[in-house]
């Protein structure tokens, strides 16, 4: 079942998200919370950030 | 069907127990009770546990895997036993657990099927057993396993609540939690920083103008400082001498004792004198109230003659009434003021008449150009009819009305027929009198007499004189054969103009009227202009006359004014003497008082100066500090590389956050257009009472703070269709549909699974909400929706409601009470059947 849903959320996202960067990072963010739930996602975040040259201390 | 269900579980060291236990699942109920903390739980984690091993640690439930195992013990073992339904073949999976330091491994695993071991990997047995059951641990925890909490958020949740354990049910929670998990507003504040720096980037052009370059900025930042400093030094001096000077001329007012509120007086009433003085230096010969008067009578008069003029008599004749002498000046020219309002007002008026008349001129211009129009368009269809016109107005003339032609070809007709006839006689008559003639006849065909010779040339003579006739009558029928002919194409012609001639006559009647309107609109567009330049005219004149008085008018004010000044003047001057005089009277040193005053006003001067110096470079100061603080760090381009990727992630950012709001919608309605029908289907089975006769659940959407957001509604219908949300139902109603629903989802989901496990899934609801759950749970056995329900409960009431309810519909019950003695825990089974 969470299987077909993933499989319908990533084709939902791709069909809605034309932007292929956009649509990866939605599919990142996806996979992150499979990964590690929030905390993942927020990583995610704040490692692009990061590379954009801003630095984010967890509280 | 490959329906697995329980049939057994043995554990070993598992939590709270202590040694080996084995639960036997032999009836289609069995209901587990126990005290809090007796392990009632910890049966139905051993069996999901079993299923799926340490994959139990990632849901948090537990701590870690060593706390699977007892306290007390190294060592635990979990051996579960499922039984396929249709085959009778049976399922075993066991699981042993060994505690290595503060942790555990799986360190023997293995699964039975049929008699034959399948599996002994842990990787291999996890897989077989989802692939077989079509289940994994996630969906066994949102499927099988219906805790209080899922119950309770749909029960008694807000719609908010409920439609999130909905969406856990149904495994598409994660798009919620990756919404609220997206640090968007952490994005938001830091993008906003950035660009406020940026914005300190914008103003260093004008700085560098202003400065020179930034170095000479940061130069003239320091010297602001610097005079900063010295200003800060220079306000707290002259407050000081301020103050000593308020303190001097406090002890001067001490020292007057009775002449303190004279003194204050003559203060007040010099610094007046002082400052009129100022103001009417050198005016004072430049007015009187005789040159006002006369000023002020030549405006009257003036006005009254022009007012005439300009028929306005009632103002004229007012202010020919107005008395104007040197004790009403001020009142006079209020009156004259008064006057020109109302000229104002007229001025107005006639603007707004001027307007009016602009608008019907416009109007009657569009009139005028519409009736041209219709002329010029009349005129040249006239023109295009007129030869035709012209043709029919000759034939008229030559032939008559086309009733007077028909007429007449009535007659010629008639007249061509009867000459026919008679041409035919007169022809027969010829024929005898031929053969009379010719001798052929010896006797008179008429009445017998025998013919003479003479009677023979009468023939003769009579032939000619018939066949002169017979040519004449010829002659005749032939001419009016010919003129029928000629009438005829005529009278065609003229009803095939007809038409024409009627248009023609129609229009020529409109263009007559048509001229009609179209000069008297041009009349009165003609009236309506000479009005307009008569308006015209007479506010030009009242126009300038206003200026014209308004502006000497004025200039008498500011003298009157000034008089008035001129007065006050004297009256202080005077009274300023006579307490100078008062005080020196009483030994007072007035020039000493008045060098104090004149150092207070100064000394208080220059500290507002100081202050206002301060401000503005405190200001300067503060901006150029913020500008020039963030210009050494980086680059503008940069720091505007970063602000244009900042926006852009942000960007991203909240078009993923929209899009996952919208698919959420999307998943939300595939969802129950799964589950709708089974809701009813569930819920009509298991529902016992007639006042609802269905459910149902749907989407609603709203918008919050911009963005739609989409909520379950779960809701019963009564009869005749009306729709009762759950939030409105009765707690026995709500468990109800909260059950059908988990149902309907359970049954979608198409596992091979057909036991359902509940765990303590209504802990604080009272008695009847038991009673009522209690039947509810019997009806699932008794309506084939599971084959086999294991039920935990602390509850001993609630176990003997299930039993009673089951009784009652003929269905066994296995009883499984755990006690817990002297901190073992003891399992005892019965069965009620």
């Amino acid at each position: 079942m969470s299987t077909e849903i993933d499989k319908i959320v990533l084709e939902l996202l791709r069909r809605e998200i034309p932007d292929e960067d956009t649509y990866r990072l939605a599919e990142q963010l996806y996979q992150a919370y499979k990964q590690g739930g929030q905390k993942k996602v927020r990583d995610l975040v704040y490692g692009l950030l990061k590379e954009i040259g801003i630095e984010i201390k967890e509280e | 069907m490959t329906k697995y269900r329980l049939q057994s579980l043995e554990i070993i060291n598992f939590r709270g127990f202590r040694g080996k236990v084995s639960i036997p699942f032999d009836r289609p109920i069995v209901a587990i009770y126990g005290p809090v903390g007796a392990g009632k739980s910890s049966i139905v984690q051993a069996i999901e546990y079993a299923l799926y091993g340490k994959q139990l640690e990632i849901k948090e439930r537990i701590a870690k895997l060593a706390d699977l195992i007892n306290e007390e013990e190294s060592e635990a073992r979990v051996t579960l036993t499922l039984v396929r339904e249709d085959t009778g073949e049976q399922l075993r999976v066991m699981r042993a657990l060994k505690r290595v330091g503060d942790s555990a491994r799986e360190h023997q695993v293995e699964l039975v099927i049929g008699g034959k071991k399948v599996a002994s990997t842990v990787r291999d047995v996890t897989d077989i057993i989802t692939e077989i059951l079509r289940l994994d641990e996630e969906d066994f925890s949102r499927f099988i396993l219906v805790t209080h909490r899922v119950l309770e958020g749909l029960v008694y949740g807000t719609s908010t609540r409920r439609s999130l354990t909905i969406d856990k049910l149904f495994g598409i929670d994660i798009l919620e939690n990756i919404y609220k998990s997206i640090p968007i507003r952490k994005v938001e504040e830091i993008l906003e920083q950035e660009k406020s720096k940026l914005s300190a980037y914008k103003e260093l052009p004008e700085i560098i103008s202003r400065y020179g370059s930034v170095e000479e900025a940061r130069r003239a930042l320091d010297r602001i400082k610097r005079e900063i400093e010295e200003l800060k030094k220079l306000e707290e001096e002259l407050q000081k001498k301020y103050a000593k000077l308020i303190e001097e001329r406090n002890s001067i007012l001490k020292s007057l004792r009775d002449l303190e509120n004279v003194y204050i007086k003559y203060l007040q009433i010099r610094s007046e004198r002082e400052k009129l003085e100022e103001e009417i230096s050198g005016k004072e010969s430049d007015v009187s109230e005789t040159s006002i008067k006369i000023e002020l009578d030549l405006i009257r008069s003036f006005l009254v003659s022009k007012l005439e003029e300009l028929l306005f008599s009632k103002e004229a004749e007012e202010l020919a009434k107005l008395s104007i002498t040197s004790q009403n000046l001020e009142e006079a020219a209020l009156k004259i003021y008064d006057i020109l309002k109302r000229l104002e007002d007229a001025l107005s008026r006639f603007d707004e008449e001027k307007e009016n008349l602009a608008k019907a001129h416009e109007e009657l211009k569009v009139e005028a150009e519409r009736l041209s129009s219709e002329i010029r368009n009349i005129e040249r269809r006239l023109r295009e009819l007129e030869s035709q016109f012209r043709e029919y107005q000759e034939l008229e003339n030559k032939y008559g009305q086309p009733e007077a032609i028909r007429s007449e070809l009535e007659r010629l007709r008639e007249l061509v027929e009867k000459t026919t006839s008679d041409v035919g006689v007169v022809s027969a008559i010829i024929t005898i009198l031929q053969a009379i003639a010719s001798g052929r006849l010896d006797t008179c065909p008429v009445c017998g007499r025998e013919l003479s010779d003479k009677d023979r040339e009468e023939a003769k003579r009579r032939i000619e004189e018939l066949r002169e006739r017979h040519r004449k009558v010829l002659d005749e029928i032939e001419n009016a054969r010919r003129r029928i002919t000629e009438l005829e194409q005529v009278l065609a012609k003229m009803e095939s103009l007809k038409p024409i001639v009627s248009e023609y006559e129609e229009l020529y009647t409109k263009l007559k009227m048509l001229r009609e309107n179209y000069s008297r609109v041009v009349a009165k567009l003609e009236n309506i202009d000479k009005n307009r330049r008569f308006l015209e005219k007479r506010a030009q004149v009242l126009r300038f006359l206003i200026d014209e008085v308004r502006s000497r008018l004025d200039k008498v004010d500011e003298a009157l004014t000034l008089l008035k000044k001129i007065k006050r003047y004297r009256e202080l001057l005077r009274e300023e003497k006579e307490l100078e005089q008062k005080l020196r009277a009483q030994g007072f040193d007035l020039s000493r008082a008045s060098r104090l005053e004149e150092e207070i006003s100064e000394v208080s001067r220059r500290l507002e100066q100081t202050r206002e110096r301060l401000n503005a470079l405190s200001v300067e100061a503060s901006r150029l500090e913020q500008i020039l603080s963030s210009i050494p760090v980086e680059t503008v381009e940069e720091l505007r590389n970063r602000v244009y990727k900042l926006e852009d992630l942000y960007k991203k950012l909240n078009t993923i956050r929209n899009v996952l709001r919208k698919i959420q919608k999307d998943l939300r309605e595939r969802m129950i257009e799964r589950t709708r029908s089974l809701v009813d289907q569930y819920f009509r089975m298991i529902y016992p009472h007639p006042d609802l006769t269905g459910a149902s659940i749907e989407i609603s959407t709203r918008e919050r703070l911009g963005v739609l957001v989409s909520e379950y509604v779960l809701y019963g219908i009564r009869r005749g269709g009306r729709k009762v949300p759950i939030s409105r139902m009765s707690d026995g109603q709500r468990l109800t549909l909260a059950l059908a629903f988990m149902l309907s989802v359970y049954s979608v989901a198409s596992h091979n699974v057909s036991f359902l496990i509940m765990d303590e899934p209504i802990p604080y609801v009272d008695v009847e909400v038991r009673k009522a759950f209690a039947s509810l749970i019997t009806r699932l056995i008794t309506e084939r929706l599971v084959s086999q329900l294991v039920i935990t409960s602390q509850s001993r009431e609630f176990i003997d409601q299930i039993v009673q309810e089951a009784r009652s519909k003929n269905v066994p019950v296995e009883l499984i009470e755990i006690e817990r003695i002297d901190g073992d825990r003891r399992v005892k089974v019965s069965y009620v059947d």
